[in-house]
């Protein structure tokens, strides 16, 4: 290595030194901001009293897979299982999956009684970011829920890949109970899958 | 049979259940759910349906009746009514966890909704709150872990050391000392009881409908929400030290999406697809 090189990485090393913390800090910042302006446009959405049925639900499906990395997901649920899933089975998995999201969410609209959504921090864990924010209800200033947003980065976009409301972890929450089902069915994929059709069934009648 | 000659058949009956959960091994992948362990699934899965026969029949629509029929006031000083009976519990498990502050946000509480009763809750809205506090998460604090899960008849979901923490808040309760005579005691428990299964399914009737409506395996579902939340609880709600812990960051830390060679958010693992 030449005396060149060496100074070339010396200088390079500085100043990834000096960038970093700079740097980490603009990051949650920019996830901040990029958890606030989706909190925004959720409230619009769902006070939004012109947009009903099938039209909400594709307004809702637009934004959820904008904002959240819903392959990633769909694979961190599905765990272990997803290694030994065919092609076949993860494009039918990851459409109920997406699907009973949307129904879950979109049938819950009408509950909205103007809860308001304040960002309220971030942090960095490993190769996270996380996004603290409360949901306030006038109503009842005592009932605040928090809820925790876990980003990453990837070519300078965010994407939501877990929500964590009060302590408990959406993502872990289905991992769980997914596992269960297919684990009680002797490691049938297809178990699930079918299990999935029916709740998602049972969501569209109630919607 | 007294109350205090069942609670010690209950204790033991306890023991023996730390007993196996210490013999046991952890569960089976690490990487796949940490935190739920639960050695006896089968008993738990029929008392679990019991329950949820229990609240289809009984306890919804008594819920469905008390959220529409009684006017919202009074369903305010219920709920008032309730949780003063149980500040002194938060009090003394605050004091127990080092939380003088809980604990004295919760003593002022007490002494001041007791000139109506505990029926107005008159630090509302002033920012005089309090965190729940039990002996179940008063043992967590000091590291004591979850042991096997268990679900309660009637009670619901639990462990080992949830449990064991409900028996010792009967001790902490100072209506405990105040009633005389079993018959009275148990009257007590079972109203007290009642009142707040009702409060808790009234208050989040569209929830818990919601959240069985749209569940694959509502037993799973409710096993991993209990124990993220009572972990949650314990810790009072702040971020776990380090990503070594039973909350699920761990989980997160370990996943590798393997559809992302090129992500920097995770690597292609060598069994990919």
């Amino acid at each position: 290595m030449t005396l060149m090189h060496r100074a070339f990485f010396g200088f390079l090393l500085c100043f990834a030194l000096v960038a970093a913390p700079a740097f980490a800090g603009s990051k949650g910042e920019t996830a901040e901001q990029f958890v606030e302006s989706l909190g925004d446009t959720a409230i619009a959405m769902v006070t939004d009293k012109s947009l009903v049925g099938e039209a909400r639900r594709e307004e809702f499906r637009k934004l959820l897979n904008a904002n959240f990395d819903m392959r990633w997901i769909g694979q961190f649920v599905l765990g272990k299982h997803w290694r030994r899933a065919s092609p076949e089975q993860r494009e039918t998995y990851l459409k109920l999956f997406e699907e009973s999201i949307v129904f879950t969410y979109t049938n819950q609209f009408d509950a909205y009684s103007g809860q308001t959504f304040e960002v309220t921090g971030n942090s960095e864990t490993g190769r996270y970011t996380v996004v603290s924010s409360r949901i306030v209800d006038p109503a009842n200033s005592s009932s605040n829920v928090l809820v925790d947003w876990r980003l990453i980065e990837d070519d300078g976009t965010f994407k939501i890949v877990d929500v964590v409301i009060e302590g408990i972890s959406m993502g872990i929450t289905q991992r769980n109970e997914y596992s269960a089902v297919i684990d009680g069915s002797g490691g049938k994929i297809d178990s699930l899958l079918v299990k999935m059709e029916e709740i998602l069934e049972n969501l569209r009648r109630r919607a | 049979m007294t109350l205090l000659s069942r609670m010690h058949r209950a204790a033991g009956v306890f023991l023996v259940l730390f007993l196996l959960a210490g013999c046991a091994s952890s569960p089976e992948d690490a990487t796949e759910g940490p935190q739920v362990y639960d050695p006896i699934e089968p008993v738990n899965r029929v008392v679990f349906a019991m329950n949820d026969a229990v609240d289809t029949i009984v306890l919804q629509p008594t819920a469905f009746v008390y959220k529409n029929a009684v006017p919202d006031p009074i369903q305010d000083m219920v709920r008032n009514f309730l949780l003063w009976l149980r500040s002194p519990v938060v009090v003394a498990n605050s004091l127990l966890q080092g939380d003088t502050e809980n604990a004295g946000s919760a003593t002022r509480q007490f002494f001041v909704n007791a000139v109506t009763a505990g029926l107005i809750d008159w630090g509302d809205g002033l920012g005089w709150g309090y965190r729940d506090e039990d002996f179940g998460q008063t043992l967590g604090s000091y590291g004591v872990a979850g042991g096997p899960y268990l679900v309660v008849p009637l009670i619901g979901p639990s462990n080992g050391r949830d449990i064991v923490g409900t028996v010792v808040d009967i001790f902490f309760d100072p209506l405990t000392y105040l009633v005389s005579g079993p018959g009275a005691r148990n009257a007590i428990t079972i109203a007290r009881g009642t009142g707040e299964a009702v409060d808790f399914r009234a208050r989040n009737y569209e929830g818990i409908n919601d959240l069985k409506a749209s569940s694959v395996d509502y037993y799973a579902r409710l096993r991993s929400i209990y124990l993220q939340r009572r972990e949650s609880e314990i810790r009072n709600g702040q971020p776990p030290k380090g990503v070594q812990s039973a909350d699920g960051s761990e989980e997160f830390q370990n996943f590798e999406p393997s559809d992302r060679p090129q992500s920097v958010t995770g690597e292609l693992p060598a069994n990919a697809n």
